[in-house]
Formats: C-alpha cells, sequence, structure tokens
C-alpha cells in the first residue's frame, strides 16, 4: 500500500524542505483532478497519490488506464512565479527528471518522445499530464500529473487484460527491472519521483531548461529520426532535428522545389517511420 | 474583411511604435489606431465597398503616421454577408504559443459560446502546448461578444482570443 510516512523516509532532507503535504487517497477520478478541487493556497508543494483512478486520463481526456494498488499515480501542485508562456518546457523538464528517477530503480533503457512520453523500446511506461493556470498577479499554477506503470496485471479488475484496455504498446516496471536488481516498491517509486520532480523544479525556476537540456538530447528518440506529426488533421513528414528555446519540436522537410525548411510544433502526435 | 487580417494588421501596429495605421487597398481600407496610452488596439473606421472579393485582399506593410483619428465606424458588412468584425472591448489575449481548444474534451461542448455572459474566473478556453494544458479564465465579468479563433487552431503569444464587453 501507497503510505506518505514509507515515502518520506526514503527522501532527503533537502527535498523534504521544499515538499509540503503528501496525501494518499484510496482511489479518486484522477490525482490531477483531485488535487486540483482543494484550495489554491493548499496545492502548492501537495504530492497527491491515488491507488486508483477511476478516470484517469491523458491528453484531451484520452485514458489512462489505472486499476488500483498496482501502479503509481502521482500529481504535485507547484506556484510558479512565472507567467504561463515562461512554462513550456515544464513537460520536457519533467520528462527529463521521470526518467532520472527511473535510472534509479535500475532501468536505464528508457527514452522521451517529444514532447513527453517515457519509452522503453517503444512501450509506454510512464505518462505525463500537466495542467497550468494563472494564479493572478503573473503568477501560474501547475499541476503536474504523473502516471507510472508499475505491475499491470495480467486481467484488470473488470476481467479484461490491461493489454486489451490500452490501445497502445505499453510496459511496467516489473518487467523492465534488470536481472539481479530488486523490484522497487511503489513507496520507493513514489520517493524518487517526488525527490527528482522537486530538484529538477528548484533548478528549472532557477536556470529553466537549459540545466535539462543535455540529458534531454541524449533521451530523445525522435532528433535525426523520419517522423511525421499530425495536429489538426494536417500531416507533416521530416527529420527530427531537436527542439527549439519554447520546447517546440523542430522538423525538417524537403519542399516541392527541393529546398530544406525547418518548423517548429508546439503540438501533434508524432510517429516515427520505421525503415 | 476577414478578422484575421485585422488581426495580423493589430499585430504589425503592436510590433511597430506608430500609434496609427491605415491600410488601403483598391476600395479597401483599414484605419486601426492605438487607444489613449493604455496600448490596447480598437479598429477605429473601415470601409470595405461591395464587389471586391475578400479572398484578393491582401495586406500589404503600408503605414501612415500622423494621420488624424478618423471618426468611429465599424467595417460594413461584405457582399458574401460576413459580418466579421473587431467589436470594441477587452482583448483577452493568448498567454501562450500553443493550440485553441474551446472546450475540455472533444465530444464536450464549447466553455463560452458568442452573446454568452459570463463572471470573473469562469474558463474560457484551454491552450495546449507540449501537451500541456493551460486553462484561460476570464479576469473580468461581461458578455463575449467575439471568438476570434477557430478550434484547433494554432494561436501565438499574446493573440488576442476573445472580446468581452
Amino acid at each position: 500500500m501507497l503510505d506518505s510516512g514509507q515515502i518520506r523516509q526514503q527522501m532527503s532532507d533537502v527535498a523534504l524542505q521544499r515538499l509540503g503535504q503528501i496525501s494518499v487517497v484510496a482511489e479518486t477520478d484522477s490525482s490531477n483532478s483531485a488535487l486540483k478541487r482543494l484550495a489554491p493556497e493548499q496545492q502548492h508543494a501537495h504530492a497527491l497519490l491515488a491507488e486508483g483512478q477511476t478516470g484517469g486520463r491523458g491528453r484531451r481526456q484520452r485514458s489512462w488506464y489505472s486499476p488500483p494498488g498496482c501502479n503509481v499515480y502521482l500529481s504535485l501542485g507547484w506556484r510558479f512565479d512565472r507567467c504561463p508562456g515562461w512554462l513550456s518546457t515544464l513537460p520536457l523538464m519533467t520528462a527529463v527528471c521521470i526518467c532520472r528517477a527511473l535510472a534509479q530503480t535500475g532501468i536505464r533503457t528508457c527514452g522521451i518522445k517529444w514532447p513527453n512520453d517515457i519509452l522503453v523500446n517503444g512501450a509506454k511506461l510512464a505518462g505525463i499530464l500537466i495542467e497550468v493556470e494563472a494564479a493572478g498577479d503573473g503568477a501560474a499554477r501547475a499541476v503536474i500529473g504523473v502516471g507510472v506503470n508499475v505491475f499491470m496485471p495480467a486481467a484488470g479488475e473488470t476481467g479484461r487484460a490491461a493489454g486489451a484496455v490500452i490501445d497502445r504498446p505499453w510496459t511496467d516496471v516489473s518487467s523492465q527491472i534488470p536481472a539481479g536488481v530488486s523490484e522497487p516498491s511503489r513507496n520507493r517509486i513514489a520517493a524518487l519521483l517526488l525527490e527528482q520532480l522537486l530538484d529538477g523544479i528548484g533548478e528549472f525556476e532557477v536556470a529553466g531548461f537549459q540545466p535539462f537540456a543535455g540529458d534531454w538530447h541524449e533521451l530523445d528518440l525522435l532528433v535525426g529520426r523520419q517522423v511525421m506529426i499530425e495536429h489538426n488533421g494536417k500531416q507533416t513528414s521530416g527529420v527530427a532535428r531537436g527542439i527549439d528555446s519554447d520546447g517546440g519540436l523542430v522538423l525538417e522537410s524537403r519542399e516541392p522545389g527541393g529546398s530544406l525548411v525547418r518548423k517548429t510544433f508546439h503540438a501533434g502526435e508524432v510517429r516515427v517511420h520505421h525503415a | 474583411m476577414d478578422i484575421r487580417k485585422i488581426k495580423k494588421l493589430i499585430e504589425l501596429l503592436e510590433e511597430s511604435s506608430l500609434s496609427e495605421l491605415e491600410i488601403v487597398e483598391g476600395e479597401e481600407s483599414v484605419r486601426l489606431s492605438r487607444a489613449g496610452t493604455s496600448g490596447s488596439l480598437v479598429p477605429m473606421h473601415g470601409y470595405l465597398s461591395p464587389g471586391v472579393p475578400a479572398a484578393n485582399w491582401s495586406a500589404p506593410a503600408a503605414a501612415a503616421p500622423g494621420l488624424q483619428a478618423a471618426p468611429a465606424a465599424v467595417p460594413a458588412p461584405s457582399e458574401a454577408g460576413e459580418e466579421e468584425q473587431m467589436p470594441d472591448g477587452e482583448l483577452v489575449r493568448s498567454p501562450m504559443v500553443g493550440t485553441f481548444y474551446d472546450s475540455p474534451s472533444p465530444e464536450a461542448g464549447p466553455f463560452v459560446s458568442q452573446g454568452q455572459q459570463i463572471k470573473e474566473g469562469d474558463t474560457m478556453c484551454i491552450i495546449e502546448a507540449m501537451k500541456m494544458f493551460n486553462q484561460i479564465e476570464a479576469e473580468l465579468a461581461g458578455t463575449v461578444v467575439a471568438i476570434l479563433v477557430e478550434n484547433g487552431q494554432p494561436v501565438e503569444f499574446d493573440e488576442p482570443l476573445f472580446v468581452i464587453r
């Protein structure tokens, strides 16, 4: 079972000083929604974990399969004394932090598919959903939601196998832990995630994305690959050339005339062309 | 006149140090003027003659500084009957580059519709950037007199999204 005391025990003093409350709820619609229902002043530095989610969601209300007692569904509230526009690289920074935390469990094969899908060999291990709103006086309130598949049951509570519920390739921590390494508990994973996120946010507040750019480049699964991005019904193909300063995906395509042009995308679904 | 063209002109004026901008092409013209010292822009005058297809209208980067303010008037409807115009009111702008969504999910109805009364704190739209969802709330109460962007459309930083009066 998730336990806030056990999570705290496995965190450093430095991280604990930055963290306010840790709440564990049995089952809720989604950890992001549960955190957002709290009064704004209670959201900052508040980590809310759910044993299960009945309405776990990803981008544009796409569902995130969330059976109880097997995975980590964590939301961290944070008030940034910056305008929301400044936060455009927050999803990328968060993805880097999650990869760092997973590396500490022994899983060093993670990569990031722009902007923030955490994959191992093309299968999704963790996902991120960040929601932001202006807090007035130029500040922004963010809710950083992280879902990590830890131990997906062969059959979900409804009797359906997870594989039949999730429409894309997925994996979990228990199947990615290298042989000879002990499987981490969910409390351990939650502690590692919070440690990295709190440390990362501190650095991000001071220096922006720059301190994460090196790790991002190492973890970027798209750079140099031929990809297709679909946005708003329009498809664009090209070679991924990393990210711009806002965190947008830079795509290099050949124009009909033969010249190479670079375009930046801030939204869209990316697919990798396999040769 | 296509409201997007007017928006482009507003951007042109905002990026400049001009207090007024007038564009004339054929029998169409639009004049924009800064309102006082607040920096917000409202179209002061414009007309569109019947018989000039809006699609042929392009925005040359011409500027005419030093003009006297023209009497306030709204653009006349185009021949096609479209009454697109930038009404007076407070502009709600995008805080970031991203994609505009008018509803919480693809299946749900829009947060706000034209003509709707809103109060401070009501959610007006969502801007998505890098899969981060930025909920835009009304900072003042009023009536939504114009929605300037379409669902799913990319928006720039500071681009006007709504007019509230």
